[in-house]
């Protein structure tokens, strides 16, 4: 589950077949809501890549 | 966040101005102040307070108190006590470093919690937490600005207010996020992989070309080879047969000639025999009667010999008797001279004797001369047989040297040798030719395998076919996740737009009371369906069911202030932040009735608010309001500043 509200949750269940995209925005999404609140978000290309390059690697 | 105080320093017109919203009960605040007053700066202060940005650390000498200024009083700061919950803070943004030169100033911003006191960049991040920063356009609201959201053009502010309040930021963060990865990151490094991936198929193409060329040369080298070993074996020949005409045959023939030499010889000196042997030929006729000769010659010496011995004899036994005589017999001793009587008749006649022995010698003279006259040893046939054998193997010998003769064309001469060991010699120089031609190929090849080393290097340093797979894949996962974020807000946004529309409606019913509204308009609605993209531009709706044709009949400058009002606050209540509201000319162009129902609407809601109004708005703006007045100040002149002074 991510941090985020319960009906974008359902519909990202929803609208997203894929398990491995499901599991790439989810990772993505709680990275964002854990920096949602802070001015700067260090890393955050860094971050995306990597929830990238795990997508890709589940993928294979 | 429950605004508790405000303290302004050198801000605007504010010297030093202090708000206390606490010493009154009551949920509406309200700061009266005339136009130009510093109704908006103190809005403008609050919001600094809380977010700094675009305030006076950028533009500080617009917002920099005049009379500070002129006392050079390098300090300009806002306090803002607040409850979050059961939490006080104190958040203090200040400023006390200005460079004039450069036009900025350093802000400093502490959170003083309960527990904990935050500076700057954490401090900053506490407040996103407590009241985001986005959501500062429906707690911070400005009566006029507010009416731009009913503009033709402004459906996807609107749509973008919605997502705001939706809590979206975290999916809108996510999608900027994806999009600055793809546009400053991943879409560079594509461009970038496929120029050197470009940049390294040229090189794979280079070291291919290049290895065709030692597939070339090492395949000349082969053909070299061979053509070496196929002259090294015309060579061996050539050698052969250079040896051969030099030596085996040549040394035959040379044998056979000097063979027949010999023979040419013997046959010479057999042909002086025949001729010897024809002429001794009589003696060969002659020979019995010389033999017969010879021994009727040896009878007659024998004889006479026997005849020259009885002389001899005679002749001794005679000077024996004679010596006798005069004594005793010399042969028996006996002297009685009467038996030597018997000797005295021996005859040993002496001229006889002369003649027998000078026979004798002519006899053995003869004989001897007999005795040298050899029988020839062959008869001139016997020789004519030889010299027929010599003859015959001398046309033998020759034939076999003219047969060799033939066979090498005749005896070599000096230009066919010549020839033969050009041939070598140009054999040689071919081979040695072609063995530097096959060393200086190998040469190439190390040095084009050195070439094909350093490219292979060089290969590997670029970025490959596989790298640009990568990073397409890559781009490809962030594209989709941008798009099913994408679809994911927009599918919410469509769920949540009748939800919205209803809150906003139920707002619009109680503000717009007046006649007028009443008599025209049903509610409020958004243009189109939810798919088009417009379809979040604000519409009022008349009574029969029709949306007013607000393009070619813009609303007046009321019905825009409600509709907007309606929308914000039923949007509002979305926003799941609970905070004072701070607005900013309130009533705007609101007609008293719709002024009222508005302050009705105020005093109906559960926020506190801080209202900055002018005397008449407040006015306007009913008893429901002035009921609910809590803290309440008004800003007055003080010199060419402004100073806040509580209301008794």
């Amino acid at each position: 589950m991510t941090g985020i509200d319960p009906d974008i949750e359902d519909i990202l269940d929803e609208e997203v077949k894929d398990f491995h995209t499901k599991q790439m925005l989810r990772e993505i999404l709680d990275w964002e809501d854990q920096q949602l609140y802070k001015t700067r978000r260090r890393g955050k290309k860094d971050a995306l890549e990597g929830f990238l390059d795990n997508y890709l690697e589940d993928k294979k | 966040m429950k605004l508790q105080s405000v303290e302004i320093v050198n801000f605007r017109p504010y010297r030093d101005s202090h708000l206390d919203l606490t010493d009154r009960d009551g949920s509406i605040h309200v700061v009266e102040g005339d136009q130009g007053g510093g109704k908006t700066s103190l809005h403008t202060a609050i919001q600094w307070g809380l977010y700094g940005g675009d305030g006076p650390g950028t533009n500080y000498s617009e917002h920099w108190n005049e009379r500070a200024k002129q006392d050079r009083e390098e300090k300009m700061s806002v306090e803002i006590k607040f409850k979050e919950g059961e939490r006080s803070y104190t958040l203090i943004r200040e400023i006390d470093r200005f460079n004039h030169t450069q036009g900025r100033a350093y802000e400093e911003t502490t959170l003083i919690g309960n527990t904990n006191t935050y500076s700057d960049e954490e401090a900053q991040n506490q407040i996103e937490e407590i009241l985001p920063e986005q959501l500062k356009e429906f707690f911070f609201l400005d009566g006029e600005r507010i009416q731009r959201l009913i503009e033709e053009d402004a459906g996807q502010q609107v749509k973008r207010e919605i997502e705001t309040v939706l809590k979206h930021r975290t999916i809108i963060n996510a999608q900027n996020d994806l999009e600055d990865l793809l546009e400053d990151r991943l879409i560079p490094r594509r461009d970038k992989i496929e120029e050197e991936a470009s940049e390294r198929d040229e090189i794979v193409q280079e070291i291919s070309e290049y290895r065709d060329d030692i597939k070339d040369l090492k395949e000349q080298n082969e053909d070299d080879r061979d053509k070496i070993q196929e002259k090294n074996k015309i060579l061996e020949e050539t050698r052969e047969e250079l040896e051969e005409l030099n030596e085996e045959k040549i040394e035959e023939i040379n044998d056979l000639e000097a063979e027949i030499q010999v023979l040419q010889q013997d046959k010479v000196k057999i042909l002086s025999e025949l001729n010897q042997s024809w002429k001794e030929l009589r003696y060969a006729i002659l020979f019995d009667d010389v033999a017969d000769l010879k021994q009727e010659l040896k009878r007659q010496i024998k004889e006479y010999d026997e005849q020259l011995s009885e002389i001899e004899r005679n002749q001794i036994i005679y000077e024996l008797t004679e010596e006798a005589r005069e004594g005793e017999c010399p042969i028996c001793g006996n002297d009685d001279i009467e038996y030597l009587k018997q000797h005295d008749h021996e005859d040993h006649d002496e001229n006889l004797k002369e003649q027998i022995t000078e026979r004798i010698v002519e006899l053995r003279e003869m004989r001897d001369r007999l005795d040298s006259v050899e029988p020839p040893e062959d008869a001139p046939g016997d020789k004519q047989v030889r010299l027929e054998e010599i003859t015959s193997k001398i046309e033998e010998k020759q034939d076999r040297r003219d047969e060799l003769l033939d066979e090498l064309g005749g005896l070599p001469e000096e230009s066919e040798r010549d020839t033969l060991e050009q041939n070598i010699k140009q054999l040689e120089n071919d081979i040695r030719d072609l063995r530097e031609d096959i060393e200086d190929r190998e040469k190439k090849i190390q040095k084009i395998q050195q070439e094909i080393k350093k490219l292979e290097n060089k290969r590997e340093e670029r970025s490959s076919n596989k790298d640009l797979e990568e990073v397409t894949d890559k781009i490809g996962a962030a594209k989709t996740a941008i798009e099913k974020l994408k679809t994911i807000r927009e599918k919410h946004v469509r769920e949540k737009r009748k939800k919205i529309r209803d809150e906003m409606n139920e707002v619009f019913d109680q503000v717009a009371q007046s006649e007028f509204m009443n008599e025209r308009y049903k509610g409020l609605d958004f243009r189109g369906t939810p798919d088009e993209d417009d379809s979040y531009v604000l519409q009022l709706v008349e009574v029969d069911g029709e949306t007013k044709d607000m393009v070619n009949h813009q609303p007046s400058a009321g019905e825009s202030q409600l509709t907007a009002l309606s929308f914000i606050f039923g949007l509002n209540k979305y926003a799941r932040y609970s905070s004072t509201v701070v607005f900013d000319t309130v009533a705007g162009r609101l007609d008293l009735t719709n002024s009222e129902a508005q302050g009705e609407f105020f005093a109906s809601l559960d926020e506190p608010l801080l209202l900055l109004v002018t005397d008449s708005e407040l006015r306007d703006l009913g008893k429901s309001v002035q009921q609910e007045i809590g803290a309440h100040y008004e800003i007055k002149p003080e010199g060419k500043d402004s100073k806040l002074k509580k209301v008794k």
